[in-house]
């Protein structure tokens, strides 16, 4: 069985904040909340690094742990998930996430707060798979369409990936080892050719007489 | 007949003290994602219903985002 996970590659991820935009057009998320979002660090310096980041899913998830209602659960692909007929909007969540996920919708006059949101993996909730009612709640069920979430399947460098943890482990693993730097970089040669299938020819030294 | 006023005055009195319950009717339970979806734009690309084929159709997915295997160097 699957154990859905995001993973997240700094050296890809181009602060587009396209994720950000899918998520929040796909769930019909509400104003003032925001399922993912990007971090940059040392913004603005050269070297900056950003990382979109969301609900991690955790494996022994402290949101879980500190809920006074225990409005969540687990899914058997492993993804972590709320009632929010059950949520109470206490926010104890929030406290406990190390990852800012619990999000709480200003709801109503003098900044009443909401139930709960935060991402779902694009797999609503305890609903019916798809039905209004969830949509409503949660947002968009891609899983029980058959698909992964819209932030890592639109994501355009890849630099998000979502999936079962060890395949996009691999696949992470796998594009660090092949890396590369300057034009030995991965894609180079199928952007820009390489010398003997007809490339560019290398500079000669100046003085030199062709 | 001030007696049978008294306890008709003491038992609507008293079901002012009486509380609702509110209790939660807890979690409910969840549909398997393999369960497929009579609602939205289901992927034709598997069988809803069957978990070993909706296990199949992550794995793709998932190896739709490596582009190492989509792209040759």
């Amino acid at each position: 069985m699957a154990r859905m996970k995001f993973i997240c590659d700094a050296e890809r991820c181009i602060e587009c904040n396209g994720c950000v935009t899918a998520c929040k057009a796909e769930h019909d998320v509400p104003w003032g909340v925001n399922r993912r979002r990007v971090v940059t660090l040392n913004d603005g310096v050269p070297g900056e690094k950003s990382i979109s980041v969301a609900c991690m899913h955790c494996s022994d998830a402290p949101c879980m742990a500190v809920c006074p209602v225990d409005c969540f659960y687990r899914t058997d692909e492993g993804v972590v998930l709320h009632d929010k007929d059950v949520c109470i909007g206490c926010g104890y969540c929030s406290y406990a996430c190390p990852f800012g996920a619990p999000q709480f919708p200003s709801n109503g006059t003098f900044g009443l707060r909401g139930k709960m949101d935060k991402c779902t993996f694009c797999a609503g909730g305890p609903e019916t798979n798809g039905s209004p009612a969830e949509f409503e709640k949660y947002g968009r069920n891609r899983l029980s369409e058959g698909k992964l979430p819209i932030c890592a399947e639109m994501c355009s460098t890849k630099a998000l990936l979502g999936g079962d943890g060890d395949v996009v482990a691999d696949i992470f693993r796998n594009r660090v080892l092949l890396r590369g730097k300057g034009s030995e970089v991965w894609g180079w040669g199928t952007a820009y050719g390489k010398p003997s299938s007809g490339g560019a020819s290398q500079p000669k030294p100046a003085g030199t007489k062709s | 007949m001030s007696r049978a006023f008294l306890v008709l005055l003491m038992a609507v009195g008293l079901a002012a003290c009486s509380e609702k319950p509110q209790v939660s009717g807890g979690k409910k339970v969840d549909q398997k994602a393999s369960d497929g979806s009579q609602f939205g734009s289901v992927d034709p690309a598997w069988k809803m219903g069957d978990a070993a084929s909706w296990d199949q159709q992550i794995q793709r997915r998932t190896q739709g985002q490596n582009e190492h295997s989509r792209i040759t160097r």
